[in-house]
C-alpha cells in the first residue's frame, strides 16, 4: 500500500515541516488541501523533489460557511463560484502533477437543503432540486477535468456533515446521474463506520470505482485507537485490487477537529499520530502477507 | 433484559398507539420523552395497566439553541431554568413510576461552549467553566431526585452533538465530581460506535453505575441493519449484571432524525423496525444465555 497524510490536519503549519515529517516516518505521499491561492506551486515542486513524496490527491475544501464552495446551492452565483473554485483545484493538480481531485456534492457542514424547510414535503422537494444542481455542477467540473486528464473522486461523508451523499449507495446513484467516465469514488473509514452497514460490503460495492481513501479509526484517531477492523479493510481492498493511496487523517477526539489539532498541548501529537498510524497499518499488512 | 422503545422516534404519534405497538410486539416498557406537559400521568398509568407495560425511563430533551434546558450555560438564569426543567421531570417520573431520567449535561447540538473565542486556549477555558457549571446544576437536580427516589443518568453523546461529554470515561469523571448516589450513567450503542475505543470495555468500565441504555445499530437503524457487535455488548451487560432497560431508538434511513420521523413514507417502518429489533436482540440474548449455561 502507498501511504499519505492529508495536509488539513496540520492546519497552518509550513509545508516544509509537513513534508519533512511524512518523509521521516516513511510515507509515500501527501494529500494537499485545495487552496490554490495559498499554495506556492514552486515550493511544493521543490519539496516533492527533495523528499521524494508524491501528491496523492487534491482535497477540495468545500466547507459550509466559506463562500463560493457550494456546488449544490440553489443560488446560481454561488454554484458558478464553486465551479470556478473546482477548476482552480484541477489546475493546481495539473501544476503539481497530481491526478486525483476529491470533490463533495455539497459542502461539509450543511446538513439540510438551503433554507431548511420545516415541512417534510418541501424539504424533500428542496433536496431533489439540490441533488439535480449538484449533478450539473459536478458534470461540468468532470468535463473540465477530462481535458486536463484529471480524475474526480466523489466523497460520501456522514450525516452530521451533509445530507446529500452519505454512503456508497447514494454516491453510486450520484455517479450514475452525472454519467462521466472520469468521476469515480473516494471512501473514508471514519464516515463509513457511521454510515455503511458493512465496511467490506461497501468496498465491494465500490469495486474498481474506488480510487482514493481517507483512513482513520472509528473515533477519527490513528488506526489502532478505535475499533475499526483494519485487517478486514485490507482484505477488502485486495479483493477490489485497490491501487490508490491510503490517505491518513488521524486527529484527537473532540467536537471541532480543526480546533483540536491547534491546541498547543496537541502539537506533539502530529508526530506521534503520523508515526503510530503508518506503523500500525504496515504491521497489519505484514501479518496478512 | 427489559426492552423498551423511546417514543420520541414516533414524533407526534398518539401515545396510546405507541403503547399498543410495544405491547403487541412483546416489549416490557416504554421510554417517554421528558415533556411533562405533553402527558397526563393518570392516562399513562392507565395505559401501563391496560397494555401491561412500565415506563422504564424518561428521556430528558435538551435541544440547542435553548434558554431553558442548558445545564452548563454561563448564564445563571438559563441554568436555573434547566434545573427547574429537570425537577419537573423528576416529579413527572415519580407520577408515572419511572425509576430514571436521562440527563445530557450540555444542550444537544451545542458543539462549542457559549461565546466567541480568540484562540484555542480560551475555548478550552470556557469549556472547563461549563463543565463546572454542569456539575453544579446536576448536583442541585440530584438533591431533588434523591428525595423522590429517582435516579439521573448522564448520557455521553457523540462529538457532532456536544462538546462536553462524548465518552464513558468523561461521564465517569463527571459523576465522580457530582458525587451523588442518585446519579449514574446512560450509554448509547450508536454514540459509542463513534466515540468509544472499545464499546465492550466502556460498558464494563461503567459497571454498577450504568442505569440505562439506548440501542440502535451503527447507522441508527434497527438492530441487524448495521455492523455493531451486539453479542459483545450484551455479553458485557450480562457480565456487569445489568438490570436496567434497553431502550431502542431505531430510525428510518434519513440523515436528519427529526425529518425522518415526520416523513409519512416511512410510517410502515415503525412496526417493522420495532419487531425486528427485539427479535434480533432476544435471539442474541438467548445465544449468550445458552453459552453461559
Amino acid at each position: 500500500m502507498k501511504y499519505a497524510v492529508s495536509s488539513w490536519i496540520y492546519a497552518d503549519e509550513p509545508f516544509g515541516e509537513i513534508f519533512n515529517r511524512l518523509s521521516r516516518f516513511g510515507y509515500d505521499g501527501i494529500e494537499l488541501v485545495g487552496e490554490p491561492e495559498r499554495i506556492s506551486v514552486r515550493e511544493i515542486r521543490t519539496l516533492l523533489q527533495s523528499t521524494n513524496l508524491k501528491v496523492s490527491s487534491i482535497l477540495t475544501w468545500c466547507i459550509w460557511g466559506i463562500p463560493g464552495r457550494d456546488m449544490a446551492s440553489p443560488e446560481r452565483e454561488e454554484r458558478e463560484a464553486a465551479l470556478l473554485y473546482g477548476k482552480r483545484c484541477i489546475d493546481l493538480a495539473v501544476d503539481i502533477g497530481a491526478s486525483i481531485v476529491v470533490v463533495l456534492p455539497a459542502p461539509a457542514g450543511r446538513t439540510a437543503p438551503v433554507g431548511n424547510p420545516k415541512n417534510p414535503q418541501l424539504w424533500k422537494k428542496a433536496r431533489d432540486l439540490e441533488w439535480k444542481l449538484a449533478v450539473e455542477s459536478i458534470h461540468k467540473l468532470a468535463e473540465y477535468a477530462h481535458t486536463s486528464k484529471i480524475t474526480l473522486a466523489l466523497e460520501p461523508i456522514n450525516r452530521y456533515e451533509t445530507y446529500l451523499v452519505t454512503d456508497v449507495q447514494s454516491a453510486l446513484m450520484f455517479l450514475k446521474d452525472v454519467g462521466a467516465p472520469n468521476l469515480k469514488l473516494h471512501l473514508d473509514t471514519f464516515h463509513m463506520n457511521i454510515e455503511e452497514a458493512n465496511l467490506n460490503g461497501a468496498i465491494q460495492q465500490a469495486g474498481d470505482l474506488l480510487i482514493n481513501m481517507h483512513i482513520s479509526d472509528s473515533n477519527r484517531q490513528p488506526p489502532g485507537k478505535g475499533h475499526t477492523d483494519f485487517s478486514a479493510l485490507f482484505y477488502a481492498l485486495k479483493e477490489v485490487n485497490y491501487q490508490g493511496f491510503l490517505v491518513l487523517e488521524p486527529v484527537p477526539s473532540g467536537s471541532d477537529p480543526l480546533l483540536m489539532v491547534n491546541i498547543p498541548e496537541n502539537i506533539d501529537l502530529r508526530d506521534t499520530f503520523a508515526q503510530q498510524s503508518i506503523q500500525y497499518l504496515k504491521q497489519i499488512e505484514r501479518q496478512l502477507a | 433484559m427489559k426492552y423498551a422503545i423511546s417514543n420520541w422516534i414516533y414524533g407526534d404519534e398518539p401515545v396510546e398507539q405507541t403503547f399498543e405497538r410495544l405491547s403487541r410486539l412483546g416489549y416490557d416498557g416504554i421510554e417517554l420523552m421528558g415533556e411533562p406537559k405533553l402527558y397526563d400521568p393518570k392516562q399513562i398509568r392507565e395505559l401501563c395497566r391496560t397494555y401491561g407495560l412500565q415506563v422504564l425511563s424518561i428521556a430528558g430533551i435538551y435541544p440547542w439553541p435553548t434558554m431553558e434546558r442548558d445545564l452548563s450555560n454561563p448564564d445563571v438564569q438559563v441554568r436555573k431554568y434547566a434545573i427547574n426543567y429537570l425537577i419537573e421531570c423528576v416529579d413527572f417520573a415519580q407520577s408515572v413510576e419511572s425509576p430514571v431520567i436521562i440527563v445530557v449535561p450540555s444542550a444537544v447540538g451545542k458543539t462549542s461552549p457559549v461565546g466567541n473565542f480568540g484562540d484555542e486556549e480560551e475555548w478550552i477555558a470556557a469549556s472547563e467553566r461549563e463543565w463546572k457549571w454542569a456539575v453544579q446544576s446536576v448536583q442541585e437536580a440530584a438533591y431533588h431526585a434523591a428525595k423522590k427516589g429517582i435516579c439521573l443518568a448522564i448520557e455521553p453523546i457523540n462529538r457532532y452533538e456536544t462538546f462536553l461529554i462524548n465518552t464513558c470515561e468523561q461521564a465517569l469523571k463527571f459523576i465522580g465530581e457530582v458525587n451523588s448516589d442518585a446519579v449514574g450513567i446512560h450509554l448509547d450503542s450508536f454514540h459509542m460506535n463513534i466515540e468509544e475505543p472499545d464499546p465492550y470495555s466502556a460498558i464494563k468500565h461503567a459497571g454498577k453505575r450504568l442505569l440505562n441504555v439506548h440501542i440502535a445499530d451503527s447507522n441508527r437503524q434497527s438492530v441487524g441493519r448495521g455492523h455493531i457487535d451486539f453479542k459483545s455488548l450484551l455479553t458485557a451487560l450480562f457480565e456487569i449484571d445489568y438490570h436496567g432497560s434497553l431502550a431502542l431508538e431505531p430510525l428510518p434511513p434519513v440523515s436528519d432524525p427529526y425529518i425522518a420521523i415526520r416523513l409519512k413514507r416511512y410510517n410502515h417502518l415503525k412496526d417493522i423496525f420495532a419487531e425486528e429489533s427485539i427479535r434480533n436482540l432476544r435471539k442474541i440474548e438467548n445465544q449468550i444465555k445458552e453459552s453461559m449455561a
